[in-house]
């Protein structure tokens, strides 16, 4: 008895931080964007194309690092698409990236179509798992821990980048000045448009690397609307978390852990109907910034264009 | 202005069809060969002009919700969700009500649909009037969770006990919509939607409460200085938005589905949102927009069923369409100022 129960919570645990990175990439990403003053609404396509240029470069090649590859570059692009619309041409960035959003989801679902025709077994070559060897087998931590891909590794270190980048360099310092005040900034001699094209492009890719993580650890394949909404709850997690990498994290694993409960009720079959089971992470995202909201100070300039004096 | 505004927008539309058109050339399928499917499965014959004015409907609700919502200042990107959440509100009064006349019938289910969605867009619009959360985020959330909770509804609830498909009850004769055009599936809802239309545009243009909705839409800060009451104006806007996207959802089901499916809505909430961008939240602007996404849509399914092109092309033509005609606001100004001397 006592042994299922560490089982579940162990299982649970290990779920929980593995289901908080698709959700942990496109956070880090509308974050960093947010922080240089643009909306990204995007996420969600951008994430959509990441999940199928990945799978599909995955599935031809048998390599997983040039479907990465593939994955990002269409996140990039996009998110080069948003910069050159919300900086240069000063547009609605809430309508851009929805129009984003609708455009990934048909695109990744017309080319998925495309191929699906005339193919038997799509299966795109996953990443090989990170072998920890001795680690591996410790008790409980052996697998909450040292049982991930690498991708894994590679958000919670993104992480520590960022929040070092933001807080303990002079260019974050310009970066953020940017997103609070970019006459200052730009009187200063930070180039704000610049700074800014960086951002939502950088954006785009680490968005694109969240809808990679699903079909490239987790999935092996691609199906329409893949990422179901995480690109939207991930702008939730970045208002729970304060705008701050850290509590970026920690929302995303809060989202991860419910995400991985749900899906082990499921499993246990207790007779709540599935449907409610799969609400909770949307009901979650919508309870967790009625839980900050008066708490957060987004960055001030977020979502106004800058017109050079 | 206008005229340079419209054909600007023309030459977005273009654009992004003939990115769709090289898409298809990428996949193999000659766009020569798949275009006059659209053109007749769309408007080629007299069924298919009956179905393009028939998708038109609960296209031009979601695009009015979103429409209004954008005039008084709140982002309601969930007509998908109170779409779904209207249907429901609308057969519960079309399948298990007996004995009305017709007309009491499909007034009260209209009026259903109307509660259902508003009430939907509602709790987002709470969350915003008192806490100030997001309503994009929020709104987007409440579509996910409408479309699992008429899921659960179609396996569970709402399902007659001797039907072996997950489908919702099917509404009685009495609370069907009457065909319009005959040998094609048009019913009322073409002629309620334009009375609507109408009625929306008079309210947001012509009443003291449509001005306040405006100004409250343009600067929150001067409407609250001038004493307009906010919460009051914002809910007038919340019941106008959800319940537009319920009575489409509604409408929707007396007239075309009868029963709610897996797969209802079938995006129209999302196409509402590029229809009004496209139309410019103008009346004129929105029918004409609306003609041409419920063109647009018939004659992909057209294509699909006549040259295998894949329907999800659809959402492609129709996110460039959004991001085109926003980006070329920007050209259109600048053409303005150059042109004219004066800003569009």
């Amino acid at each position: 008895m006592d042994t299922s129960i560490l089982v579940t919570v162990v299982t649970w645990l290990t779920m929980s931080i593995r289901m908080s990175i698709p959700l942990l990439f496109p956070s880090l990403g509308g974050l960093i964007s947010q922080k240089a003053g643009i909306y990204n609404f995007g996420l969600e396509g951008m994430m959509l194309c990441g999940a199928y240029f990945a799978y599909y470069g995955s599935y031809k090649t048998g390599n997983p690092w040039i479907g990465l590859l593939l994955g990002m570059i269409s996140g990039g692009l996009l998110g080069l698409l948003l910069a050159f619309t919300s900086i240069k041409l000063r547009v609605s960035q809430l309508v851009v990236g929805l129009g984003i959003g609708i455009f990934g989801l048909g695109l990744t679902g017309f080319l998925f179509r495309m191929i699906g025709i005339s193919t038997t077994s799509p299966a795109a070559t996953l990443f090989t798992k990170i072998d920890f060897g001795a680690l591996k087998e410790l008790p409980v931590i052996g697998e909450v821990i040292f049982s991930h891909d690498w991708m894994v590794y590679a958000g919670f270190g993104m992480v520590v980048l960022i929040a070092w980048f933001f807080y303990r360099t002079t260019s974050g310092l310009n970066f953020r000045s940017v997103g609070e005040n970019p006459q200052v900034a730009d009187t200063a001699g930070v180039n704000v448009v610049l700074y800014r094209y960086m951002a939502v492009v950088v954006s785009g890719v680490l968005a694109s690397l969240g809808g990679a993580f699903l079909s490239l650890t987790q999935t092996a394949y691609f199906t329409e609307n893949l990422t179901a909404g995480r690109g939207w709850i991930a702008i939730s997690a970045i208002i729970l978390g304060k705008y701050h990498p850290l509590g970026v994290l920690l929302a995303c694993l809060l989202f991860g852990a419910a995400d991985a409960a749900q899906m082990q009720i499921q499993v246990m079959s207790l007779g709540i109907p599935y449907q409610f089971l799969l609400m909770i992470p949307y009901i979650l995202a919508m309870l967790a910034m009625v839980g900050v909201v008066g708490k957060v100070r987004s960055p001030a300039a977020m979502g106004k264009p800058y017109i050079k004096a | 202005m206008g005229v340079i505004s419209i054909l600007i927008s023309m030459l977005a539309i273009v654009f992004a069809l003939l990115i769709g058109a090289i898409l298809l050339s990428f996949a193999g399928i000659n766009p020569w060969e798949a275009i006059p499917y659209l053109i007749k499965g769309s408007f080629g014959n007299r069924y298919g002009f009956g179905e393009t004015l028939t998708r038109f409907i609960p296209l031009l609700f979601s695009s009015l919700s979103f429409a209004v919502a954008h005039k008084s200042g709140f982002f309601n990107v969930g007509a998908e969700g109170q779409l779904l959440v209207g249907a429901v509100g609308a057969v519960l009064v079309g399948a298990y009500i007996q004995g009305l006349p017709p007309v009491l019938h499909i007034s009260l289910a209209i009026a259903g649909g109307i509660v259902f969605g508003a009430v939907w867009a509602g709790i987002a619009g709470l969350l915003k009037i008192f806490l100030g959360s997001n309503e994009l985020i929020n709104t987007m959330m409440l579509n996910y969770v409408a479309v699992l909770l008429v899921d659960y509804l179609i396996h569970g609830p709402l399902k007659p006990a001797d039907s072996y498909l997950y489908v919702s009850a099917a509404v009685l004769p009495s609370a069907k919509l009457p065909i319009l055009l005959s040998k094609t599936p048009l019913h009322l809802g073409f002629i309620i939607s334009l009375v609507v239309t109408a009625a929306v545009f008079y309210i947001v243009y012509r009443t003291p409460i449509g001005f306040q909705l405006r100004t409250v839409g343009a600067n929150l800060r001067s409407a609250a200085y001038a004493g307009i009451n906010i919460v009051g104006v914002t809910t007038v806007a919340l019941i106008m938005t959800g319940g537009l996207a319920g009575m489409g959802g509604a409408i929707e089901l007396l007239g075309t589905q009868f029963k709610i499916i897996n797969g209802f809505s079938a995006g129209y909430g999302y196409d509402g949102i590029g229809v009004a961008v496209m139309g410019r939240y103008h009346p004129v602007g929105i029918v004409l927009a609306t003609l041409l996404f419920a063109v647009i849509r018939v004659g992909m399914g057209a294509m699909q069923r006549g040259a295998g092109v894949p329907f999800p092309l659809l959402n492609v033509i129709q996110g460039l369409i959004i991001v085109f005609v926003i980006a070329s606001g920007y050209l259109t100004n600048k053409l303005s100022e150059t042109v004219i001397g004066g800003r569009a």
